[in-house]
C-alpha cells in the first residue's frame, strides 16, 4: 500500500514538473528579446547579485574552501562524478530532444559504464576510453529549437540565468533520480552536491575577484559566452573573417564574437 | 674583498640587463612559437610558486608577456572610440596597467605545481592572424580549452586574445570597460586598475 501510494506521489511530481515545464516555455516566448539591450532588469538584477555575493561570501564560500581543505582531492572527484553521473539522464534526454542521436548514444554509453563499471558513478572509465564528459540542459535545447536568449536574469540563491535558461532547473530536477528518494536522504545529498558544486568554482570566483573591475558585468559576459559556447558544443560559430576590420577598428562587435 | 663583490654584482647586472635586451629582441616567426613561449611562462610560474614570492613572480611574469603579447591592440580594441579622443600619455599608462594587470593575474592563478601541460591541437593562419587551438590538461577531471588570437607584427607574432573554455578575455574587458568608460573618465578607470593591481 505504502509502495503504491510513494508510486502516485513521484507520478503527481513529475507530472506536475512537467507542467511547469510547458508553462514556462510558453512564458519563455514572452520573455524573449531581440532588442540591442539584453539586460532590461539590471538594477534588480545586480540587487540580486549583491544579495547573492553577500550569502555566498559570508557563508558558502568559507564552507566550501573549508570542504577543499579537510577532504583530498580523490574524495572531491568522487562526489562531482557522483552528481555529473545522476545528470546524464537529463543530458541524454536533452540529447534526444535536439536531435543529437550521435550523442545520445555515446552519452547513454557513458551512463551505462561510470553507474556500473563506475560504482555508481563514483568513478570515471568512460573518460578513459575517450567518451568524454558532456552537459546538455533545457535551456541548450531551446537554444538549438531557435528560442533568443531573452533577458538576462540573477535568480537569488541560483545566480545567472536568462529568460530562456531560467527553466533548466526544472527538467534537471525532473531528470535526476534523486528527486524521487526521500528527503531523509535528498537533504545532505543535496547539501554536499551544493558545497561540491561551490567549491568547483572558487578557481573562477577567485578569477573574478582579481581581474573584474565591475563583478557584476564580468559575471554576466563569462556566462554569457560560456552559455554560448555550450551550445554550439564548443564550435560557436565564429567571425574570423571581420578579424582586419576589427584590427582597422571598423567593427567592435567581431571580437566580441570569436571564441 | 669589497672589490671583488662590486665586481660580481656589475657582472650581474650587466648579465640581467643583456639579457633583457635579448628577451626584447626575440621574434616569434611562428604563432604556435609564441604560444608555446606562453605556455612555458604559465608552467614556470606555477612551478616557482613552490618556493618564490609573488613579487618575484611577478617581475618575471611582466618581463616575460611584454613580448608575447601586443598590448597595443589589445588596448585599442577594448577602448575603441574612447581611445581617440584621450591624450597619448593616458594610453601609455593604460597599455602599461594593462599588463601589470595581466601578469598578476597570471601570478595569481597560476599556482600549485601538478603536472599540468599543454597539448596543442590545431592551427589555422594566414599572413597576418592566426587561431591556435590547445588544450590546458590540470587533472585527469579537468582540462580547459584555449583558443590563442595572433597577430603578426612585421615577421614577429603576438597573442591579442586568449579563450578558455569559450570566454574570451578581450570580450569581458571591452564591455567591462566600455560600461565604465560611459559615465567616468579614463584616468578614472586607468585609477581603478592601479587599484586592482595594487590589491
Amino acid at each position: 500500500m505504502g509502495v503504491i501510494n510513494r508510486e502516485r506521489k513521484m507520478k503527481t511530481k513529475f507530472y506536475t514538473y512537467i507542467g511547469i515545464v510547458l508553462a514556462s516555455c510558453v512564458f519563455l516566448n514572452g520573455c524573449g528579446t531581440t532588442g540591442k539591450n539584453s539586460d532590461p532588469f539590471e538594477k534588480t538584477n545586480r540587487k540580486f547579485y549583491a544579495f547573492n555575493d553577500a550569502i555566498d561570501k559570508k557563508f558558502v564560500q568559507p564552507v566550501a574552501e573549508t570542504y577543499v581543505k579537510i577532504t583530498p582531492d580523490i574524495f572531491r572527484d568522487g562526489v562531482t562524478n557522483f552528481f555529473d553521473n545522476l545528470g546524464y539522464v537529463n543530458t541524454i534526454s536533452n540529447d534526444l530532444l535536439q536531435g543529437k542521436i550521435n550523442y545520445a548514444a555515446r552519452d547513454s554509453a557513458r551512463f551505462i559504464m561510470n553507474s556500473t563499471f563506475g560504482i555508481g558513478g563514483l568513478f570515471d572509465p568512460a573518460s578513459k576510453i575517450g567518451l568524454e564528459k558532456r552537459s546538455e540542459d533545457l535551456g541548450q535545447t531551446l537554444a538549438v529549437w531557435g528560442a533568443s536568449e531573452g533577458s538576462y536574469l540573477m535568480v537569488p540563491l541560483m545566480g545567472p540565468s536568462s529568460g530562456r535558461d531560467i527553466t533548466s532547473p526544472v527538467m534537471s530536477m525532473a531528470t535526476n533520480p534523486m528527486t524521487y528518494i526521500a528527503s531523509v536522504f535528498t537533504i545532505p545529498i543535496g547539501f554536499l552536491k551544493a558545497v561540491n558544486s561551490r567549491a568547483n568554482l572558487l578557481d573562477a570566483t577567485r578569477m573574478r575577484d582579481q581581474a573584474a573591475l565591475d563583478p557584476y558585468t564580468f559575471v554576466r559576459e563569462a556566462w554569457r559566452q560560456k552559455r554560448n559556447y555550450d551550445i554550439f558544443d564548443g564550435n560557436p560559430p565564429t567571425e574570423d573573417d571581420n578579424f582586419d576590420q576589427i584590427l582597422d577598428g571598423e567593427t567592435d562587435m567581431g571580437v566580441l564574437k570569436v571564441y | 674583498m669589497k672589490l671583488k663583490s662590486i665586481f660580481l654584482f656589475l657582472i650581474v647586472v650587466t648579465i640581467n640587463v643583456c639579457s633583457d635586451d635579448i628577451q626584447h629582441s626575440i621574434t616569434f616567426k611562428q604563432p604556435e612559437e609564441t604560444v608555446s613561449a606562453f605556455e612555458a611562462v604559465t608552467i614556470n610560474l606555477l612551478k616557482m610558486s613552490i618556493a618564490e614570492s609573488k613579487s618575484q613572480r611577478f617581475i618575471y611574469a611582466k618581463d616575460k608577456i611584454k613580448n608575447l603579447f601586443d598590448f597595443k591592440t589589445i588596448g585599442t580594441l577594448i577602448l575603441g572610440k574612447h581611445l581617440e579622443s584621450e591624450n597619448k600619455d593616458l594610453e601609455f599608462e593604460f597599455i602599461k596597467e594593462l599588463q601589470n594587470l595581466t601578469a598578476r593575474t597570471m601570478v595569481l592563478n597560476y599556482v600549485n605545481y601538478s603536472k599540468q601541460n599543454y597539448k596543442t591541437l590545431k592551427i589555422k593562419k594566414n599572413k597576418e592572424k592566426a587561431f591556435v587551438f590547445t588544450e590546458f590538461y590540470i587533472s585527469d577531471n579537468e582540462t580547459v580549452p584555449f583558443k590563442f588570437i595572433l597577430k603578426n607584427n612585421q615577421g614577429n607574432w603576438q597573442i591579442i586574445n586568449i579563450i578558455a573554455s569559450g570566454v574570451s578575455d578581450l570580450s569581458v574587458k571591452k564591455i567591462e570597460y566600455q560600461s565604465f568608460l560611459k559615465t567616468k573618465t579614463l584616468s578614472k578607470l586607468i585609477d581603478e586598475i592601479k587599484r586592482k593591481n595594487q590589491i
